[in-house]
């Protein structure tokens, strides 16, 4: 739920994280806390479990600074990507502006991103949310692994499992090497923010 | 099966298969893991040139012997962890969405419980009821805590607001055993009045009190469709106030109390 405030020209918005277990979405997060440390003030919480697994959520609150004379805040928050954390998948979800779903590039994953991004349109649709109009980016994450010789899934083949009727935009990336988090993320920032613009008007 | 690729030499394809195997396990995908492995091990049972190697078959059976404790392990791990005052501050101020201060209070505190944060969330929802804000939610979340608090498995966060939910549902998730409660009277000739009554019987958010004949004066006053602004509600575990509404009215036909008032309140969940 977007905060839009007038008076101090200040929009604050929340993206989240989603996808599959293990996926990269923690990774995601690292790295831009890291790589855009001119934008982060505060430190990035993560509530883990053991083995590095998201518990709870992760959350990075970025400025970006003044936009057409607003001031622009981001919260990023990842989700739990196990099965059996979806309630509180549900309360991650509260309030979501954009999305961007990290899919496993992994061959064995691939059941894993089919059923974690209908559980998305799942937990979207009880917050009355449309999986087809929210502002969504999709990454096909872990693309480094070819090299090492693993099996991983074509984009294509991706692209037609995942995003044939979505039609949004995708990133392949490597959230271990920062590549293409950059560019997912503002893409996920510009279509968020272009949507949020429609709905509040924002830059007038 | 590993994938049969014919150009790829026996022992080459062993060599993928491990390392795969392995890259599974250092992202923590351990089930998958565990499955290559087995795959693994039978393609090497099934082999002319290795079945015979030993050494390769007990140092896989090794690593799928770990993967299994390392998987049993998590499914034993904790579910939720007892996060710094900090974190739950945060928690609360990160979950609240609503407008009004009373609702945002409310919502934080149901944060915190559905992060497994009982016992912050306990201390919230008490200060919450001893302030008379949203009674019947709040205390319906004192109970959800202390349930989830005393089951090993109730880890798992709550389930979601009853506001959410259809009325229904509302209803049927009303679990605080009421055994008594106190009616003041606004107006009407018990004016200022505060009568106590037993509850005799109790479905869900609505509770039924039975008045004798010779108190015909008081059962005047609860006529259907009368609004009960300030109620006490007393159960076994909290009290609370709350606002009721006097849903039936009926005289009882038989039995010993025959000819006595049965009196129906529903109790609004806010
Ligand atoms: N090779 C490679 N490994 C990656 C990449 N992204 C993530 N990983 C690894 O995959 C594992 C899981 O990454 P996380 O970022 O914790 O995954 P997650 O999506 O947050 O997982 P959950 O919190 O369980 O939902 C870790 O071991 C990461 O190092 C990538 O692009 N390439
Ligand atoms: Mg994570």
């Amino acid at each position: 739920m977007a905060i839009f405030n007038a008076k101090n020209r200040i929009i604050e918005c929340k993206l989240v994280y989603y996808g599959p277990g293990r996926g990269g979405k923690t990774t995601n997060l690292e790295y831009i806390f890291r790589a855009f440390n001119k934008h982060t003030s505060s430190e990035m919480v993560s509530i883990n479990t053991q083995g590095d697994r998201t518990l709870f959520f992760d959350f990075l609150p970025m400025g970006l600074g003044k936009i057409r004379g607003c001031d622009v805040k981001i919260q990023l928050y990842t989700v739990p990507g196990q099965p059996k954390y979806k309630s509180t998948r549900k309360m991650v979800l509260k309030g979501v502006d954009g999305v961007v779903f990290v899919a496993d590039s992994l061959e064995i994953q691939r059941k894993a991103n089919i059923e974690s991004l209908k559980d998305l349109a799942e937990n979207l649709a009880q917050e009355n949310k449309n999986i087809f109009k929210i502002p969504l980016v999709m990454q096909y994450n872990k693309r480094d692994l070819e090299e090492k010789g693993i099996p991983l899934m074509p984009v294509e083949l991706m692209q037609r499992e995942l995003n044939s009727k979505l039609k949004v935009p995708y990133y392949e990336a490597s959230a271990l090497k920062g590549s293409g988090v950059g560019a997912t993320l503002k893409e996920a920032l510009l279509v968020t923010l272009r949507h949020l613009q429609k709905e509040l008007q924002w830059t007038k | 099966m590993l994938s049969v690729k014919s150009y790829m030499s026996e022992k080459e394809q062993i060599k993928r298969a491990l390392r795969e195997a392995s890259l599974y396990k250092t992202q923590g995908l351990l089930e998958e893991s565990r499955e290559k492995y087995l795959e693994l091990l039978n393609y090497i049972r099934e082999s002319q040139k290795f079945s015979t190697n030993q050494e390769l078959i007990d140092a896989v059976e090794k690593k799928i012997k770990e993967l299994e404790k390392s998987i049993q392990e998590f499914e034993q791990g904790p579910k939720t962890l007892e996060l710094s005052t900090q974190v739950q501050d945060l928690i609360k101020n990160l979950f609240t969405f609503s407008n009004t201060d009373e609702a945002a209070a409310v919502e934080g505190a149901v944060a915190l419980a559905k992060f497994g944060q009982y016992e912050r969330a306990l201390e919230e929802f008490q200060s919450l009821l001893e302030k008379g804000i949203m009674p019947v939610v709040t205390a319906k979340n004192i109970i959800r805590c202390y349930l989830s608090m005393n089951t090993p498995e109730a880890g798992e966060i709550l389930p979601a607001m009853p506001r959410a939910k259809t009325k229904r549902k509302k209803a049927q998730q009303m679990i605080i055993d009421i055994s008594g409660v106190s009616i003041r009277f606004d107006g009407g000739p018990l004016k200022g009045q505060t009568v106590d009554f037993d509850v005799d019987f109790q479905s869900s958010n609505t509770v039924s009190i039975v008045i004798s004949t010779n108190q015909k004066h008081v059962a005047d006053c609860l006529e259907p469709g009368t609004r009960l602004e300030d109620m006490q509600c007393y159960s076994p575990i909290t009290v609370f106030r709350s606002n009721g509404i006097v849903s039936r009215k009926a005289t009882i036909k038989q039995g010993p109390r025959k000819g006595d008032y049965m009196i129906d309140i529903t109790i609004e969940e806010d």
